[in-house]
């Protein structure tokens, strides 16, 4: 509760007691602070004791707000349109928002002071000439690149064809926001992270669990069809067709499984910083009697300042040789098979390192391009591939928290693969 | 010449069956089963076999606990035990390693195959 009291002091001037202290008039409402404050009163009590500031207090309470404040009036074309606005009066907070002195704004044009804003693609002029001419009011946040800082930005109007600018301060706000939605992104990130590690986990877990339930009745139809082999007529032709596609049966179950169990691993233990060119060319070696059998070339441009990243090395070893192979596969006639590693920021302007796997093969056909992820799914011949190796790297990849990018290569036929991680 | 004796420890006791008949249709080994852990340990004394195969998921006692059992012991540390599981993940590989099984055979193996380790296993010291 506010109380006022009324005194003359010992000078003899008129003087207000008013409690708790009201310390500026601020654009968004009264400050208040709790002490007792002592005003002298420079402005008259008239004979029915209402009291009537005087210009001068008004003037500085107008001069020392700490929001800027601008007086302008908008400039009309001849059609009644706005073309521009004139400033009339503006507050010590708002030079120093501009960054000019009163008397370099006061009585200019907006495109006088603000040449820049006339080649901009915005036409402060007809957006303020709204308010001016409407008496509309509008409230918007603004970047003052010049002054580096963030302000709400009132606007209002009193007189037609007049209007006010209230400039808020809100940097400290902004910085606030930024930090938390940062915050705020990592942990969701985290959290995506932590969720699909977890759910690598259950998997892997239940995966472990049905491979060895399967494996042993595999392993009982591999024996009895050894067993098999060596009893029965060596001339019938279709027992010993059957049988051998039995045995192909086996085998190719035992490859989807061993597949499924590769997926299932979780990589989060033994996660450490490794050369990103290292595992390339560790994995390279592995592929280069294949890529010699299909007379594939094979092209590297690694990176000579590429940061290390923190990856599983076995397992990016495995979808390194899993993409090569696929290359490899895909260039039966010959052809070429190029690596490459650089830095960079992403979009997000994010450290990231990639490693690019490009091939000179017939591409993907676009019919199956969406589908290439899907478990069990393959163009190769039945028996040739069980259709899990891409969906068992992609896997991989998430787990590391990365990304896998395959596209068909626009400037020459073939494959592009990309590993984006974040470095 | 006298057949290799072979334990076969494994508690699918078809498998066992089969993977006897085709090692001793070969005339050269002697198969003799047990379906559990503690089994295997008590058939390992009354038979001392010249070479184990070791399953290692099994009731009442696994095949790590049989192997350390056995490579403990200096009666039988020295006859080769080949591991011959369904289990493919690298703990347990590991493991049984460390406790100096001889091999580590996963299921499922062809008979072809399965010969071929023993033998390795077999010819280890013998003179070429």
């Amino acid at each position: 509760m506010q109380t006022v009291q009324r005194y003359i002091d010992k000078s003899g001037s008129p003087c207000l007691l008013i409690t708790p202290r009201i310390v500026a008039l601020h654009a968004l409402g009264w400050y208040t602070q709790y002490e007792q404050y002592h005003h002298h009163m420079q402005e008259s009590i008239s004979s029915n004791g209402k009291k009537h500031l005087s210009e001068d207090t008004y003037r500085s309470i107008f001069k020392n707000m700490r929001s800027g404040v601008a007086y302008q009036k908008i400039i009309l074309g001849s059609k009644n349109e706005p073309i521009d606005f004139i400033f009339i009066e503006v507050n010590k907070a708002f030079e120093k928002i501009l960054g000019l002195k009163r008397d370099d704004i006061i009585g200019k044009m907006f495109s006088e002071i603000m040449p820049a804003t006339k080649e901009s693609m915005f036409d402060w002029a007809t957006f303020y000439g709204k308010i001016a001419l409407t008496g509309k009011e509008i409230k918007f946040e603004q970047f003052l690149k010049d002054v580096g800082r963030w302000y709400v930005v009132s606007s209002y109007s009193l007189e037609k064809e007049y209007f006010i600018t209230i400039y808020d301060d809100i940097t400290e706000r902004k910085n606030m926001e930024d930090s938390l939605r940062k915050a705020y992104d990592t942990l969701k990130a985290t959290q995506a992270q932590l969720i699909q590690t977890e759910k690598m986990e259950v998997v892997g877990n239940l995966t472990t669990g049905i491979a060895h339930e399967i494996r042993n009745p595999l392993a009982i139809v591999q024996q009895s069809m050894d067993y098999l082999k060596k009893k029965i007529r060596k001339k019938d032709k279709d027992i010993l067709f059957a049988l051998s596609s039995a045995e192909n049966a086996t085998k190719r179950a035992t490859e989807i499984v061993s597949s499924l169990l590769a997926f299932s691993r979780t990589p989060s233990k033994e996660i450490s910083p490794e050369s990103p060119n290292t595992v390339v060319k560790n994995s390279l070696i592995l592929v280069r009697h294949a890529a010699e059998r299909n007379h594939v070339k094979v092209i590297t441009r690694l990176g000579k300042t590429i940061p290390k990243v923190r990856i599983d090395k076995i397992r990016m070893e495995q979808v390194l040789i899993n993409l090569f192979m696929n290359a490899i596969q895909a260039m039966n006639k010959g052809g070429r098979l190029e690596v490459t590693t650089r830095s960079g920021k992403d979009q997000a302007r994010q450290r990231c390192v990639y490693i690019v796997v490009e091939d000179t093969g017939p591409g993907i056909p676009s019919g199956v391009i969406n589908k290439i992820f899907d478990p069990f799914f393959t163009t190769k011949k039945v028996g040739e591939g069980t259709g899990l190796g891409l969906y068992v790297v992609d896997n991989i990849i998430k787990a590391h928290g990365a990304n896998l990018a395959i596209e068909n290569r626009t400037d020459k036929t073939g494959v592009r693969a990309t590993i984006t991680f974040k470095a | 010449m006298e057949a290799t004796k072979i334990l076969m420890i494994d508690d699918e006791k078809s498998f066992c069956q089969l993977v006897k008949m085709n090692l001793e249709m070969t005339g050269r080994f002697r198969v003799y089963v047990a379906n559990d852990g503690k089994e295997g340990l008590k058939a390992v004394k009354k038979i001392k076999p010249d070479l184990i195969l070791l399953d290692v998921v099994m009731p009442k006692m696994e095949g790590v606990e049989v192997l350390e059992a056995l490579k403990k012991n200096e009666r039988f540390l020295a006859i080769p035990i080949i591991m011959l599981s369904a289990r493919t993940d690298d703990a347990t590989k590991i493991k049984t390693s460390s406790l100096y099984a001889d091999r580590y055979v996963t299921k499922p193996v062809s008979a072809e195959a399965l010969i071929e380790k023993i033998d390795e296993i077999l010819n280890i010291g013998k003179k070429p």
